[in-house]
């Protein structure tokens, strides 16, 4: 796998408006080793097949119709378009109420 | 009071049933960590007027204990212990009342917003909500052990 593919994962998934943080999972497992950097909250197995992302979600996107199932599936797609068929699980870590970047998405 | 009721029968009818978690096969599955779900639990039953305050002080103490070791799981949120499953969950509230509210009918709509909250944002399926109401908060009881937030 490239040590690209981590990193254009990892900005696919927080492109979601849902999507507060990348987040390492309870014990830091889920992380990507590149030389010189670590990226949160993306694993890709070493033979591509599998991809985990765990993030932690904006409530206030919630609250507004975007429930954690569809937020998933999107993010599970956004992935796919990188990975092909990889199989995605997503670890949904964490909730904050923090308004993020409530500018830049309008 | 513990009172519990399957989500099935307490669900409007005519509600649409939300998006399921469970769908997804082969292309990967969707976890979500239990203190997602306690703080959406938390922040429902909290909207509900009546509710003084969540928890107990022997919850807090467990709470800031299990903070301390890792993977125990955040209890940032007081008086809610959930149990989360692939499809399911299962919640336990602890509220403190303000006094002059009917706790019968306080307890029911506590039940009924965390249970939509949940459904609706999660997609698990709430299986039971129980809620012990452990104290009464009396107007004129502010100087008691409990420290209020807002003077």
């Amino acid at each position: 796998m490239s040590a690209e593919l981590a990193e254009r994962i990892a900005s696919a998934v927080l492109a979601h408006p849902a999507v507060a943080m990348l987040h390492a999972g309870p014990f830091g497992a889920i992380a990507s080793y590149l030389p010189g950097r670590r990226v949160d909250g993306v694993k890709i197995a070493l033979d591509g097949s599998t991809v985990d992302v765990a993030v932690v979600v904006d409530l206030a996107a919630l609250e507004a119709g975007r429930p954690i199932p569809v937020v998933a599936r999107q993010l599970r797609t956004a992935v796919r378009e990188l990975t092909g068929n990889a199989r995605v699980d997503v670890l949904i870590v964490d909730l904050v109420q923090a308004q993020r970047n409530e500018e830049d998405r309008r | 009071m513990t009172e519990s009721a399957a989500s099935g029968t307490t669900r409007p009818a005519g509600t649409p049933t939300p998006a399921r978690l469970a769908d997804e096969t082969s292309q990967g599955k969707t976890t979500i960590a239990a203190s997602v779900v306690q703080k959406i639990a938390g922040i429902a039953a909290r909207e509900i007027p009546g509710v003084y305050s969540m928890g107990t002080g022997t919850s807090r103490a467990i709470g800031a204990l299990r903070e301390r070791i890792p993977g125990g799981g955040t209890s940032s949120t007081p008086g809610v212990a959930v149990e989360v499953g692939e499809k399911q969950a299962a919640i336990d509230l602890e509220i403190i009342v303000e006094y002059g509210a009917s706790i019968v009918e306080l307890a029911r709509a506590v039940r009924r917003n965390v249970i939509s909250a949940v459904e609706q944002m999660t997609g698990l399926e709430v299986i039971e909500v129980n809620i012990a109401v452990n104290d009464i908060n009396l107007p004129e009881a502010h100087r008691s052990e409990e420290v209020p937030r807002v003077e």
